[in-house]
């Protein structure tokens, strides 16, 4: 996977034929985290706490659905990824770009939550296995992308 | 500070000055200003030499202008005094998935730091567990967190 340029808004990337298929792979798993998973508060009692968690979810449900179709739309656009020589290329603006962030994000974060949140950094606590193994792939995988994203966004400057 | 009968006698010579010493001239009172050698009031004798007399209050009439100081403002906070007083917390606490790269990126997205102070913020949370991002109204901090959990970063919002 490359980061071959930028010019103006566009980013342009190099992914050979099975990093496309993850990362369309990974796509298609959005919307993974459940709403109630965010809170307002940790701690205190806020003023209209109910009502105002409510307003938070239901304004992350718009924003997730709002990603969801910009997701669906680039999955199902054709020439989006044009054939070269070593894969494929694909242009993605600045904005593009940070909401697959979030997509590839809340894969992420919603594939730790179905492993049962480890503490990643304790190697005894991920147990690899028949049924966490997807769950791992798909958290790496994410990850992985979102370390190449953020690379290009951090040389363009 | 002055007993009462101290200010009584001072308002009395001020009043006795005002009246025997410059109202014979004809005019009221005083506004100094430095004048040319040999002016009208530069050749009288005494500690005004230099100074001549203008109409005080006559001047005050006309020039009503209020007086601005050059970098003070003064903002009128309006709002009842506990919403006036509580400040939310907006705060990102440390969880061992969101990658520290990313949180930093966020950080500069949402609240459009520098890279170097989003790192400052990013590192507080990786090492001491939650960092206080901002503190604002209760509306703003809800803004915040909101945009925060965007990207599915642990943020919330507690009361200062």
């Amino acid at each position: 996977m490359k980061f071959i340029r930028q010019y103006q808004n566009a980013f342009t990337f190099e992914v050979s034929g099975r990093e496309k298929s993850w990362l369309l792979a990974i796509l298609k798993l959005f919307p993974l985290v459940p709403l109630s998973h965010h809170r307002l508060s940790k701690t205190t009692k806020l003023p209209d706490q109910e009502a105002n968690q409510r307003l938070l979810e239901e304004s992350l449900k718009a924003q997730r659905d709002e990603n969801q179709k910009l997701v669906l739309a680039m999955l199902s656009e054709t020439g989006r990824f044009n054939p070269c020589a070593s894969g494929f290329r694909f242009d993605l603006t600045r904005l593009e770009i940070e909401w697959l962030l979030q997509v590839l994000n809340d894969v992420r974060l919603g594939s730790w939550l179905a492993l049962g949140s480890p503490d990643l950094a304790q190697e005894d606590q991920l147990v690899l296995n028949a049924k966490t193994l997807p769950q791992i792939q798909r958290m790496e995988l994410a990850g992985m992308f979102e370390m190449f994203f953020l690379n290009a966004v951090s040389r363009a400057g | 500070m002055g007993s009462k009968s101290n200010v009584g006698m001072r308002v009395v010579l001020f009043g006795w000055l005002c009246r025997e010493r410059w109202h014979p001239v004809g005019e009221n009172w005083l506004s100094y200003a430095h004048t040319p050698a040999g002016s009208r009031r530069s050749q009288k004798p005494g500690a005004l030499d230099s100074c001549v007399v203008k109409p005080y209050f006559a001047d005050m009439a006309a020039v009503a202008t209020p007086a601005v100081h050059p970098g003070i403002q003064t903002e009128e906070l309006t709002g009842s005094s506990t919403e006036l007083e509580t400040g939310y917390l907006v705060i990102c606490w440390n969880d061992p998935i969101n990658l520290m790269d990313y949180v930093t990126h966020v950080f500069q997205v949402v609240f459009g730091w520098e890279r170097r102070k989003a790192e400052r913020h990013m590192l507080e949370v990786h090492k001491l567990g939650k960092s206080v991002l901002a503190r604002e109204s209760l509306e703003k901090a809800e803004f915040y967190v909101h945009q925060l959990q965007k990207y599915q970063l642990h943020a919330t919002m507690e009361r200062e």
